[in-house]
């Protein structure tokens, strides 16, 4: 079950018993409880720590009958008895017993930050008969916007589309995007938030900045690709695994430049389909001969390496250099 | 009141002193206007960029009893002073580099839910919070995810990727940018002015430079500086201070080789090492030095090195004599000699030999006349090397040893050009040597070629076999990869497809395993040489028709040009004693 249906579905219906969530996005866990309390009669959430704490404080607190008619949302995270590296025990033993016969009219909400759970265990046979919600990293950027709209809107926050897209291409991820929305809403002081404001605030995802690198190194853009340099020896890039990128990614763009089928070459080659037409865009820049210079350029810069006949970050250097000069010389020929 | 280092008593003391961290200024200013507070934020960057003193700012600003404009501390109520000596108790810093156990977070965890005692709010400040372990994390976690109201979490790190993802989805993330040099060169200007201290502009910069973002580093090269230079700050202070060159310097020099100033190159050089820079530092500054020509050279953009001046490049860069390419080949020497320093020992001399090396380098080039062509690094020229001959580079093409093998062959004139050519690419002398001397071995053993020898071992090769497979049966294995190439009265050459084959009958057993059975094949004892097949095919189409198209001209007139053989002028030169010849095993 999707974490959106799952809120709409117990605002219409009211909440269920158990909840069981599990994924990646672990930022939707909170947002989720935070919903149930909103729309429904639990004034609060009392959080426990399956690996700290146990079951049972969980447990007795969900068999206890208030004197005061509260009836807190009890959350327990890190239940780590749904996942094969979890330890069953008197633990796992009394949350099975719970989820076998759990509290009417009160709400358990179980969360394991794992995309799999091990449906071997008994304690996951038995949550299965409850609500299991996913909260899966989205893979398509439609999905992603679609649900950062509707966490926007469940969380007050004016943003324009085009910066929502920007902070997605940014955090690539609902939690670090939705973790953003309180900084973004107080830079921009009362007014909705725009693309600029995301660029200011936003830091990019190494990942992301080095993809983003690589595409300056190959445009030539030779300024801003050593200034985005230090940028990533920051981010604990070290030099030799920045020229296995370039390498990687040029490389990628050679098999990609010509090829009929970019599918099928993505299969062939064991890589992401999304990868290749990527770079099948880079490389349409460059002539064939060109990109088989490059990948010799990047292989040489290793050699050095390897054989001790350059620094990492000469090396390096040296690789950028070439590659930007290339990357001239092309233009100029083309113009 | 005891003297307090410059870092310490020019910290920002407002918001508005804040240098260089604008995004962070405004968000914090504008949440604390509308008091909407993160519990926790997480201030990341590099050193010295005022994460620490963002913390102590936003603690004042949240204690302050009379906020001016609602968010500026006043620093003159009892809390912000309190703060500011370090006296409150509310607001603690903690240094998670030496408080990293899950025990010391635990006690933090337990003080966290009593009321602070004179403040508003209790202030955690704990710096460098990546060095906690993942227990204290986990500890710290639960705090973090629902902390008291009168709390406010400041965690502060020069390495977020260290940290777990669920303390940074809990936490307000702020990223500090290294301070643009013009900021750290402004805030110098100011502290220079209130201390009384003369300082030269591009002496401000050289340290804002040195100081790589870092304010904190800039005030203490300023600090250091000043002291030395007994409040006078100017070029050769900062270079003396910092340990480096001036950057004028540098560029002067590299002028100076594009100029082919050699006399002007060696006295700089001389100035630099009689002021005590070492040659490790001087190459460290000129590879830097060269690579941002190279980024002016090629961007033409007066931003093109992010904030830094690029006015000391310019000159030199907008020269026509200074090639993108001679800078790559700069780089390229400059990094070799890096690497290589700490193996010399005479770091000056190679210092010296790598600079002549590339002033010559561009009269070579000039004396070409081709200062479009490409420099290529010494191993891409190789890789060319291996590329079979094409259209799109026939330079590098007519390096191939193999293509154009007919070195010590004078009479075949194109094949001569192609060898002249060949000498003038770029690549290393010895592997050049050895492609020569392996080229003339097979060329002097194919002028002796015996056909009716080579017929008769062909006929008895099964019983050359045959007696290997008696005396060794690795061998034997080894050489029925083999074929038979050429054979002499002293010698025969076998070629073999695979370089493993070629190599395993060369080891000596094998070797002698083979010659014994090749001389009771021949009746006379003879020489065994072994090559690859692709090289014997390359020499057989190219060079042999010369070869005997020569020994065929040589009968008719004594006339024709000798071949040069470098072995025997070397032994003409310093006699027979003297010489040893040795093949350095380069894959012919």
């Amino acid at each position: 079950m999707d974490i959106f249906d799952a809120v709409d579905h117990a605002t219409r219906t009211g909440p269920a018993s158990v909840y069981l969530l599990h994924g990646s996005e672990i930022g939707l866990f909170d947002w989720f409880c935070d919903e149930l309390v909103r729309n429904h009669r639990a004034s609060s959430v009392l959080r426990f720590d399956y690996q700290e704490d146990g079951f049972e404080p969980a447990e007795l607190e969900l068999c206890s009958y208030s004197l005061f008619g509260e009836r807190p949302l009890v959350y327990v995270r890190n239940v780590a008895a749904f996942v094969p590296e979890g330890r069953s025990g008197p633990d796992a033993d009394r949350l099975a017993a719970y989820l076998e016969r759990p509290v009417p009219e009160r709400t358990l909400v179980l969360s394991v930050p794992s995309d799999k759970l091990d449906e071997r265990r008994r304690v996951t046979k038995l949550a299965k008969r409850h609500a299991v919600v996913a909260c899966p990293v989205p893979t398509r950027d439609r999905d992603a916007m679609a649900k950062l709209e509707r966490l926007a809107r469940s969380k007050s926050v004016a943003i324009d589309p085009e910066a929502l897209a920007e902070l997605w291409r940014r955090t690539g991820s609902l939690t670090l995007a939705m973790n953003e929305f309180d900084k973004l809403c107080a830079y921009a002081d009362g007014h909705p938030i725009a693309r600029d404001h995301v660029r200011e605030l936003v830091p990019m995802q190494a990942e992301d900045s080095v993809f983003t690198w690589i595409d300056e190194v190959v445009q030539g853009k030779v300024a801003a690709v050593f200034e985005a340099l230090d940028g990533l020896f920051r981010q604990g890039y070290d030099a030799f695994s920045l020229i296995a990128l370039l390498a990687r990614q040029i490389r990628l763009m050679a098999f990609a430049k010509g090829a009929a089928d970019l599918e099928r070459r993505a299969k062939e080659l064991g890589v992401h389909p999304y990868a290749l037409r990527t770079a099948a865009r880079h490389a349409a820049r460059f002539p064939e001969r060109q990109l088989e210079r490059l990948v010799r350029v990047l292989a040489d810069a290793e050699w050095d390496v390897k054989r001790g006949r350059l620094a990492p970050e000469v090396a390096l250097h040296l690789a950028l250099m070439e590659l930007a000069h290339a990357s001239t010389l092309e233009r100029k020929r083309a113009q | 009141m005891a003297y307090q280092a410059l870092y310490r008593a020019y910290r920002p003391q407002t918001f508005e002193d804040l240098v260089g961290q604008p995004h962070v200024r405004q968000t914090l200013t504008n949440a604390l206007r509308s008091g909407q507070l993160a519990h926790a934020y997480l201030f990341c960057g590099p050193r010295g960029t005022g994460k620490t003193s963002t913390a102590k700012l936003l603690a004042k600003a949240v204690n302050c009893l009379q906020p001016k404009h609602g968010f500026e501390p006043c620093n003159a109520c009892e809390a912000c002073t309190s703060i500011q000596r370090g006296s409150n108790v509310d607001v603690q810093e903690i240094d998670a580099a030496s408080n990293r156990g899950v025990d010391e977070i635990r006690d933090l965890r337990d003080h966290v839910h009593y009321l602070p005692t004179m403040a508003k709010k209790k202030v955690y400040i704990v710096d460098e919070v990546h060095m906690l372990t993942p227990e204290a994390f986990n500890a710290l976690l639960k705090t973090l995810e629902e902390p008291p109201p009168h709390v406010l979490f400041v965690l502060a790190t020069t390495e977020p990727h260290r940290l777990p993802a669920t303390i940074i989805s809990r936490c307000q993330r702020f990223d500090f940018r290294r301070i643009a040099p013009e900021a750290i060169v402004e805030r110098l200007r100011l502290v220079a002015q209130s201390q009384g201290i003369e300082a030269a502009d591009s002496a401000l910069w050289r340290l804002a430079e040195a100081a790589d973002g870092g304010l904190r580093d800039a005030l203490a090269l300023f600090e250091q500086a000043a002291a030395f230079g007994d409040g006078r700050i100017d070029d050769a202070t900062v270079a003396d201070v910092v340990g480096s060159v001036d950057i004028g310097s540098l560029v002067a020099l590299v002028r100076d080789l594009a100029e082919r100033s050699f006399l002007s190159a060696m006295e700089r050089l001389g100035r630099w090492y009689a002021s005590g820079k070492d040659a490790s530092r001087i190459v460290h500054d000129l590879l830097q030095v060269v690579r941002d020509l190279f980024i002016v050279k090629l961007s033409q953009s007066p931003d093109a090195l992010a904030g830094k001046p690029v006015d000391p490049y310019l000159p030199v860069a907008s020269r026509d004599d200074v090639t993108a390419e001679w800078l790559l080949a700069a780089m390229r020497r400059l990094g070799e000699l890096y690497t290589q320093l700490r193996y010399v020992e005479e770091p000056r001399l190679a210092l010296e030999a790598v600079l002549m090396s590339l002033a010559a380098e561009r009269r070579s080039r000039e004396a070409e006349g081709d200062s479009s062509a490409s420099i290529q690094p010494a191993r891409t020229a190789a890789a060319a090397r291996r590329r079979a001959p094409s259209s799109e580079q026939p330079a590098q093409a007519a390096a191939d040893p193999l293509a154009q093998a007919s070195g010590p062959v004078s009479a075949a004139p194109e094949v001569a050009k192609r060898a002249r050519e060949a000498r003038e690419a770029a690549r290393p002398a010895s592997s050049r040597a050895a492609a020569h001397r392996k080229r003339e071995t097979l060329a002097r053993l194919y002028r002796d070629r015996d056909e009716a020898l080579e017929a008769r071992l062909q006929g008895t090769w099964p019983d050359v076999l045959a007696s290997v497979k008696a005396k060794r049966v690795q061998t034997h294995a080894w050489l029925l990869h083999g074929e038979v190439a050429l054979v002499t009265p002293h010698a025969v050459v076998l070629s073999f497809k695979s370089r493993i084959h070629r190599e395993a009958v060369m080891k000596p057993a094998d070797r002698a395993a083979i010659e014994a059975a090749l001389a009771e094949a021949l009746g006379q004892p003879v020489q065994l040489f072994a090559i690859l097949q692709a090289d014997w095919e390359e020499f057989a189409a190219s060079v042999a028709p010369a070869i005997a198209e020569e020994a065929g001209s040589q009968e008719a007139s004594d006339a024709a040009p000798a071949d040069v053989d470098v072995v025997q002028l070397a032994i003409d030169l310093f006699g027979a004693d003297k010489v040893t010849v040795e093949d350095e095993g380069d894959d012919g």
